[in-house]
């Protein structure tokens, strides 16, 4: 437990530090584009849940045509194809090549 | 000292068609991880690492090392072609690499990386195999002291890899580690955080959370970005063959650059990034002629990409002999370790002797392998480089999803992925460095049991750190370092302010 004290310690004491005098650095940040990121974000959060409650090939499926439309990609064919066949690909080397059991 | 025996048995378990086949596999892998900017070698050794788990231990192997060699070459590429690096590593690379490629030379200067890369490389494996068995008989005497000082020796390391403010430095790390406390306390079993859930009382597992940290929060940063306009890349590609004469010409230069590269790779948790910069500046130091240097230099991509290399088997040279990892690949290559049912620290080698030699020879082949992708498909790189990020990115992230999933079989470790990608990603938005807080989550597990058992040990008596002579070696080691960074990270800053 001490050293667990002396972590809370110099975090609460760094973020003081950094609380009194960021005025100036914090300004290196670069913006933020969430309008851009925001879907993203979401859409795999979703995909996770998705993942735990009904299983690997649909939720895939479904989010990597979603993903791939957020990132650009507007023509139906290769949007169709690639995201049907790579999930099924997938499955097979995981489960049965690599051993790895996938809901 | 490791017998001729092992090293002839070490080649008999990689010189097998299955393990020879996945290490070259795992080459071209890394290569094309390595050269995407935005993945790097640890994001592919992350997002693979869960797929070795039904083979056997060669293969494995061959595979993540193939892919960290690879990984660690294949940044040089963009780097060269079109002024992006493909992992930070690699960003010296681009100052003297990019000129030279403006210059009609793209050929010439891709081959003298991928050399450079093959040589620093092929010399930090028999490093590995030198010092690795020198270190393993001072491992067996190293006692908790020790184990806490070498860590510190890493986390010392924040104040290099921290770019930007040393404060969100050590900021990031301290939050590392407080994460990595969460889960079953590991020496009297008091659950820490857990807010009485079952899956978070396992902790916060290493694959996810670099997953998390490194590839998740990049492909988030990626969504931001606008990929409807492709960026051309088409050149001519010629002069590839190298040419020896330059490489004698260069050989202290090399020598050095490979030397550094190795020792800044064994010291944990610094990373090619450290390595190249620092051998950049020594080649430009001692140059009869440092103005070439950023118009095209030989030596300037010489020395980056061989020091660059040369981490690789410094790096391995802690994890094998004291389990802890040399840099952030190697952190996650201890966790595949751990699913070969291999238990790292001081008794591995001993336990395994063969060990140390199959790494050995899969990375002298990996270098190999390397050489051959690397002059073999020059021609090829611009095209491999045109593959559109809007179907390659959204296949990244499925990658990290199930990847994390599949190291413990666990839906919670997913989300520990998803939440540390989105975290990562606000920190990096912040200004903030990642790469310390994957420091704090990697070495605040070696740290924090070994600090109090040291205290037990020896009645909570706190000079004990400083009385035993290995571990108060470290800690001068530990101080040296960081004053030594801290002045040359804040130095260069006031030199730019002026």
């Amino acid at each position: 437990m001490v050293l667990f004290a002396i972590m809370f310690i110099t975090a609460v004491c760094i973020l003081i530090v950094e609380v009194r005098k960021p005025a100036d650095e914090s300004k290196n940040g670069k913006k933020f584009n969430l309008c851009r990121s925001l879907p993203t974000i979401i859409w795999v959060g979703l995909y996770i849940l998705a993942f735990q409650n009904f299983g690997f090939l649909i939720p895939t499926i479904i989010f990597l045509m979603g993903e791939m439309y957020l990132f650009g990609e507007k023509r139906w064919i290769s949007l169709l194809g690639i995201s049907i066949l790579l999930p099924v690909v997938l499955y097979y080397l995981f489960t049965k090549v690599f051993g790895i059991y996938l809901p | 000292m490791i017998s001729f025996q092992a090293i002839l048995d070490g080649l008999m378990t990689v010189l097998n068609p299955g393990c020879l086949l996945w290490l070259i596999l795992g080459v071209l892998v890394g290569i094309i991880f390595g050269a995407i900017p935005g993945l790097t070698a640890a994001t592919g050794i992350a997002v693979f690492t869960p797929v070795t788990f039904g083979m056997e231990f060669s293969s494995a192997f061959g595979f993540l090392l193939g892919l960290y060699c690879g990984g660690y070459y294949g940044g040089s590429i963009p780097a060269i072609l079109i002024h992006t690096p493909g992992a930070p590593g690699n960003v010296a690379t681009t100052v003297d690499g990019y000129p030279m490629a403006q210059r009609g030379e793209a050929g010439h200067a891709l081959s003298l990386s991928v050399t450079a890369s093959w040589l620093g490389g092929t010399f930090s494996a028999f490093c590995l195999l030198i010092f690795a068995s020198l270190i393993a008989r001072f491992a067996l005497e190293f006692g908790p002291q020790e184990y806490f000082s070498v860590a510190l020796i890493g986390l010392s390391c924040i104040i290099g890899v921290s770019e930007g403010s040393m404060l969100f430095g050590i900021l990031a790390g301290v939050m590392g580690m407080l994460l990595a406390c969460i889960g079953v306390d590991p020496m009297d079993g008091v659950l820490r955080y857990t807010f009485g859930s079952m899956s978070v009382m396992k902790g916060i597992s290493t694959v996810p959370a670099l997953v998390g940290l490194f590839a998740l929060s990049e492909m988030f940063l990626k969504a931001e970005e606008d990929h409807t306009v492709a960026k051309g890349v088409a050149k001519k590609i010629t002069g590839v063959m190298p040419k020896f004469r330059e490489y004698w010409h260069n050989k202290w230069l090399l020598f050095k650059s490979m030397f550094i590269g190795m020792v800044i790779g064994a010291i944990p948790g610094t990373g090619p990034t450290i390595a190249a910069w620092l051998s950049y500046s020594e080649a430009k130091r001692c140059s009869k002629h440092p103005e070439e240097f950023g118009k095209g230099a030989v030596e300037g991509i010489l020395a980056c990409e061989s020091s660059n290399n040369a981490v690789t088997g410094g790096a391995i040279i802690p994890m094998v002999t004291l389990g802890i990892p040399g840099d952030p690949c190697t952190a996650i290559l201890l966790s595949a370790l751990m699913i070969q049912g291999l238990t790292p620290g001081p008794t591995l080698m001993t336990k395994n002797p063969e060990l140390v030699t199959t790494i050995l020879w899969i990375l002298l082949i990996a270098n190999l392998a390397m050489l051959a992708f690397g002059l073999g498909g020059a021609k090829l790189f611009p095209k491999l480089l045109s593959v559109p990020p809007k179907i390659l990115f959204p296949v990244v992230i499925v990658m990290c999803v199930v990847g994390s999933y599949a190291v413990n079989n666990s839906p919670f470790d997913m989300w520990v992925a998803y939440g540390l990608g989105v975290f990562g990603y606000v920190m990096i938005k912040c200004g903030m460095p990642v790469a310390p807080m994957v420091l704090g989550i990697i070495l605040g597990p070696i740290m924090e049991p070994n600090f109090r058992r040291a205290l037990i040990a020896s009645k909570m008596n706190y000079l004990s750190f400083f009385t035993r002579p290995l571990s108060c070696v470290f800690i001068v080691l530990a101080i040296t370092l960081s004053i030594v960074m801290y002045r040359r990270t804040h130095g260069s800053k006031k030199a730019k302010n002026k």
